[in-house]
């Protein structure tokens, strides 16, 4: 290649990368939105129930649950529906996300052999596709919480940073799965198991008391588990039977790390491959 | 005055590699096997000037770096040596209706389609129904893409995309499609866009119609400048590549 060492490489401003910041962040946001929109609308083109699938697949999981599980737990956990519909909703949420972002950047691949474009917006789109869908099925908790009488108090605030807690958690998760699955193609059929071993392992059907001590110092690495507990507390309050994983603060501080560290290391990929999606998607 | 388009020494190669690399299992059965490359350049010390307000066009035969080289004008690629220096606002797309879908009418995909390209809710609900109109496809707004032809898809694409304030544009292969009524159409935005004193680069295999409009134009042969100037001449020199089978091997 001629003199390669003594050129350098072009300068990255172009298009609206030209516009001034404001300007940028208008065009992001807009793009954000009419991608997520027509996401949402193509997953149920053509179908004759339309979103009302967003509502069953959560609701047939629950039935199923609640069916083998009721018998179990109905002594410990008086309001086990409710606490059972929490997890699975929530979890649905997150296996959603990642499984609609997952394939998403090689999926609109043609849309970065086409126009030059900040990558991100694409996996961004994907999982505000999943908040959409997740915020739907947030209609059948609050019928069941109106159902069991259960009265929100002061203390339901803090639903707001444990929702963001979840949305930053299965946005690292997805963008970092994402990102690698546009050079690795198996990322695909890892997060299947994943996803069911995430699931299991996770008290969603199931109190995390019943967990051994020395399992429970590995679920506590699972940002999910505290999230889901701690939102069960907040909403049944005694009744979520909530216990501590691992002692002292660390309740708290291991998952909030694990999110810090995943959504850090979706970015570093990120940032290091996303120059050449237009070329491998 | 400053080039709308300065390009110097644009070198781009890929890694073709002989394995699929993209399976962690190769990695785990062969983990010391080190993945064989071939060496692909489409593009090798591409250096060249296009004028504001100039029509440019490029030409060369399928394979000859046309379209890479479009890519990394538009910011799509990034070259691995050279320069590109862009004065102006550049369209972002090379190739018309990025973002279509077939799931979807025409009425949802001028929307995703117009703000890919930077229009906002305001500006589109403005034009929607000029681009219509231009386009002739007002009986079809809501049926589905996947029913158009792909003459009334270029029609559409082609109607949003001129919407789009520009500078520079960029096209990839657009006049090949569409009917003689359509192409007459596109000619006449492109002389208003002469007059406005707008650039546009060509790529395209129409040489009637690149010698109709170009001013100038550049001949790619194997990833490099076989030929560049005026728009007449360099289209003789490409006819002259390929009349000749002899000449095939430079």
């Amino acid at each position: 290649m001629p003199q390669a060492s003594s050129i350098t490489p072009p300068s990255s401003d172009y298009f609206v990368l030209q516009a001034p910041l404001l300007e940028r962040g208008a065009y992001y946001a807009r793009v954000l939105r009419v991608l997520s929109v027509s996401d949402f609308k193509l997953k149920y083109a053509g179908s004759i129930l339309g979103y009302v699938w967003s509502l069953m697949k959560p609701l047939a999981y629950f039935a199923v649950l609640w069916v083998v599980f009721s018998g179990l737990f109905k002594s410990t956990l008086p309001k086990f529906p409710l606490y059972l519909l929490l997890g699975v909703v929530m979890w649905t949420f997150v296996a959603d996300a990642v499984s609609t972002t997952l394939p998403s950047i090689v999926s609109r691949g043609a849309i970065l052999r086409r126009i030059a474009f900040p990558p991100i917006v694409i996996p961004l789109a994907a999982t505000i596709t999943a908040l959409m869908t997740f915020a739907l099925n947030l209609i059948i908790i609050v019928v069941f919480i109106a159902g069991y009488r259960v009265v929100p108090n002061i203390r339901w605030l803090l639903l707001a940073p444990l929702l963001l807690e979840l949305y930053l958690f299965a946005l690292g998760l997805s963008l970092l799965l994402a990102t690698l699955n546009v050079k690795f193609r198996d990322i695909g059929q890892i997060w299947e198991v994943g996803s069911q071993l995430l699931f299991f392992t996770a008290p969603v059907m199931y109190p995390a008391s019943i967990l051994p001590v020395w399992a429970r110092h590995i679920v506590v690495f699972n940002p999910f588990v505290q999230i889901l507990m701690d939102t069960r507390r907040v909403i049944l309050g005694r009744d979520a039977q909530a216990i501590q994983l691992v002692g002292m603060h660390g309740n708290h501080i291991i998952p909030l790390c694990v999110i810090a560290c995943v959504l850090f290391l979706s970015w570093f990929v990120y940032r290091r491959q996303s120059h050449r999606f237009a070329e491998l998607a | 005055m400053r080039p709308a388009i300065q390009a110097v020494g644009v070198c781009k190669s890929f890694l073709i590699p002989h394995e699929q690399p993209s399976r962690l299992k190769e990695r785990v059965v062969h983990p010391f096997r080190r993945t064989t490359y071939e060496r692909n350049e489409p593009l090798t010390d591409v250096t060249f000037d296009v004028q504001p307000g100039e029509f440019f066009g490029i030409i060369g035969a399928n394979g000859s770096g046309k379209s890479t080289l479009l890519k990394i004008l538009a910011g799509i690629y990034r070259a691995d040596a050279g320069e590109v220096r862009i004065a102006g606002r550049l369209s972002p797309f090379i190739e018309l209706g990025v973002g279509f879908s077939g799931e979807l009418s025409a009425r949802e995909n001028i929307e995703i389609n117009g703000m890919l390209l930077g229009l906002t809710r305001r500006q589109l609900k403005e034009r929607f129904d000029h681009i219509l109109e231009f386009a002739g496809l007002q009986r079809f707004v809501d049926q589905k893409l996947k029913n158009y032809s792909s003459g009334m898809l270029v029609r559409l694409a082609y109607a949003i995309a001129i919407q789009v304030p520009f500078d520079i544009l960029l096209l990839d292969e657009v006049l090949a499609v569409g009917d003689a009524e359509f192409q007459e159409k596109c000619f006449e935005t492109f002389e208003t866009m002469r007059e406005e004193r707008k650039t546009i680069v060509f790529v395209s295999h129409d040489l009637d119609a690149l010698s109709r409009f170009c001013e100038r134009a550049l001949l790619l042969h194997g990833g490099r400048i076989h030929a560049i100037g005026e728009a007449q001449e360099v289209i003789d020199a490409y006819r002259a590549l390929y009349a000749n089978p002899v000449e095939l091997r430079l």
